[in-house]
């Protein structure tokens, strides 16, 4: 039981990293596109535009990488769901406010358009997230390899 | 229950951790992008792409009305969020991408069936819908047009508004 709901963990890690990763290093690959992108769907006061979509690229890479590779995984694990929820949100804020936009969350290449579709995902997403945090972690976890080295 | 020291701890350690993920990210994120705090010019447009907002044709308002009724065209509106959410035409759509990519992904996803596309504005001479017209046509949308008077033409005509959010988006997105 406890091999399957550690592996279920990894599985789970990795499910919900590697796209925040993806999201992330596309954005920052294709930064002018997403610059232009964010600034067009009047997420944020046109002041603080500029500094929210430079940071958030990296926070997306930076939050993914932690929970793939298992460091701090719990505080990675309540990053990714506030991400998620926070994704789900703009998502719903956007149909609400009548806006048809192309995504923009796997960068220019993606063919992906906010919809319900996207939407629903992203719940399940925060949802899965909020489930992980229930299960005990992964021995193929930086975590894991550090307890080893650096005993409590 | 009652809380112990090492719960605190626990607690205190979680939230480090994540405030410092949080200035990590935000740290590479403006290492990709120094300039990032800088305000940035809008993107080049060509002569052509210019002078084509301005050869396009326009739409007038009793053929638009006939179009709308035949449920075989897309209204685009092209006005700041704010202005949409204060009245709008219905089914239109608010459309703040420019790029010809985001536009041919946007019309394939929400007007399956071909027809044409009216962007429309409040601005006495439609530019910002003559302009996104133009960026239709530049991602391969040949029918789009402006509305001739925008939303003023519409609203004088005593035509029906939404205001406010708009579940009908939102129904019509779940169902795709």
């Amino acid at each position: 039981m406890k091999v399957l709901t550690a592996s279920l963990a990894l599985v789970g890690r990795l499910a919900l990293g590697f796209p925040l990763l993806w999201a992330g290093w596309e954005k920052l690959r294709a930064f002018d596109w997403w610059f232009e992108k964010f600034g067009q769907m009047e997420l944020v006061p046109e002041a603080s535009a500029g500094v929210v979509a430079t940071a958030f690229p990296g926070l997306e890479l930076v939050v993914g990488l932690a929970l793939v590779l298992g460091f701090w995984t719990r505080a990675a694990t309540w990053l990714t769901f506030g991400l998620y929820a926070l994704f789900a949100a703009v998502i719903a804020w956007l149909l609400l406010s009548g806006q048809a936009a192309a995504c923009g969350c796997f960068g220019p290449d993606s063919d992906l358009i906010v919809d319900g579709a996207a939407l629903g995902l992203r719940l399940i997403a925060a949802a899965a997230a909020l489930a992980l945090l229930g299960l005990p972690n992964s021995r193929f976890s930086i975590d894991a390899l550090l307890r080893v080295i650096v005993p409590r | 229950m009652t809380e112990t020291p090492d719960d605190n701890r626990s607690r205190l350690g979680l939230m480090a951790q994540m405030g410092l993920l949080l200035v990590a990210g935000t740290l590479l994120g403006f290492g990709f992008n120094p300039e990032g705090l800088r305000p940035r010019k809008p993107p080049h447009r060509n002569k052509d792409s210019i002078s084509s907002i301005y050869r396009a044709p326009d739409v007038e308002l009793a053929e638009f009305r006939q179009m709308l009724e035949s449920g075989r065209c897309m209204v685009v509106d092209a006005r700041s969020g704010h202005d949409f959410v204060n009245g709008h035409i219905p089914g239109a759509l608010a459309v703040r991408d420019r790029d010809s990519n985001d536009l041919t992904r946007i019309v394939r996803n929400w007007l399956p069936h071909s027809g044409p596309v009216i962007v429309v504005d409040s601005h006495p001479l439609d530019f910002r819908a003559r302009r996104k017209a133009a960026d239709f046509r530049l991602a391969g949308v040949q029918g789009a047009r402006a509305l001739q008077g925008g939303m003023e033409a519409w609203r004088k005509a005593g035509l029906p508004l939404v205001v406010g959010w708009d579940m009908d988006v939102v129904i019509k997105a779940s169902r795709r």
